[in-house]
């Protein structure tokens, strides 16, 4: 099943447009919108 | 506690599914004048780990990093409901509920974690400058999921790039697709929700 309520982030390492680097499963602090979207 | 205070507790975290890189990306989001931080999958690695296979899609979690609504497919902040759960979540609100027809994804954990190690290895391969390598990994990853778009336009972005720039061809996708997905089925190659049932 997809990734849904009640559960934790996978550990996936992103790099930013920024030069940020964040692995999804270490995000705290925050409620956060994760938005996924393509250009395609 | 102020609605500013709420507001400030609250962040749009943006994940661009650009298998052609980053800089293919920027441009949308200056364009839409992003004020909130985008991130780069451009291996399908979020695919993968989430199990969606098409975008646009939209996960609230909570400060602990607990997911508390999902929506997988069609999201979007023009969607009175969709804009409705993000701003009842950021204000506080935890009683949020997800639309019920989540995206289902009969992938097995080993089977994932395959496909993951497939994708990474051709990037790997891919930045090596081993492309002939790499498009194999993927093809191989497909083969697990072949309905998952993000892969297969990875490897079409990587063998037609003239597809993709300076345009998109739309048209020569759909007609892709078609075709190769027709091969696929009749090699016996369907996926794990089964072989679709010929078009009458």
């Amino acid at each position: 099943m997809a990734i849904g309520v009640g559960d934790k982030l996978p550990d996936v390492t992103l790099q930013g447009l920024d030069g940020e680097t964040v692995t999804l499963g270490r995000l705290r602090g925050k409620r956060r919108l994760l938005y996924f979207w393509g250009s395609w | 506690m102020s609605d500013a205070h709420k507001d400030a507790d609250f962040e749009i975290l943006s994940i661009a599914m650009e298998h052609t890189g980053a800089e293919q990306a920027r441009p949308f989001v200056e364009v839409a004048g992003a004020t909130f931080p985008t991130l780069v999958d451009d291996t399908g690695a979020t695919a993968t780990a989430f199990g969606f296979k098409a975008v646009p899609n939209g996960v609230l979690i909570d400060a602990d990093g607990v997911v508390r609504y999902a929506k997988y497919g069609g999201f979007s902040v023009e969607h009175a409901e969709d804009r409705a759960a993000v701003e009842r979540f950021a204000a506080g609100e935890d009683t949020i509920v997800s639309p019920a027809d989540v995206t289902p994804y009969a992938l097995g954990p080993t089977e994932r974690e395959v496909v993951a190690t497939r994708l990474r290895l051709g990037r790997l391969l891919d930045s090596l400058g081993r492309r002939e390598e790499a498009v194999a990994e993927w093809q191989g990853a497909l083969r697990h999921d072949p309905e998952n778009l993000v892969i297969r336009k990875q490897i079409w972005a990587a063998l037609y790039p003239e597809k993709f720039h300076p345009t998109i061809d739309w048209d020569w996708q759909r007609e892709r697709l078609a075709r190769e997905r027709a091969e696929e089925i009749a090699a016996g190659v369907c996926g794990p929700d089964g072989c679709p049932l010929p078009a009458r």
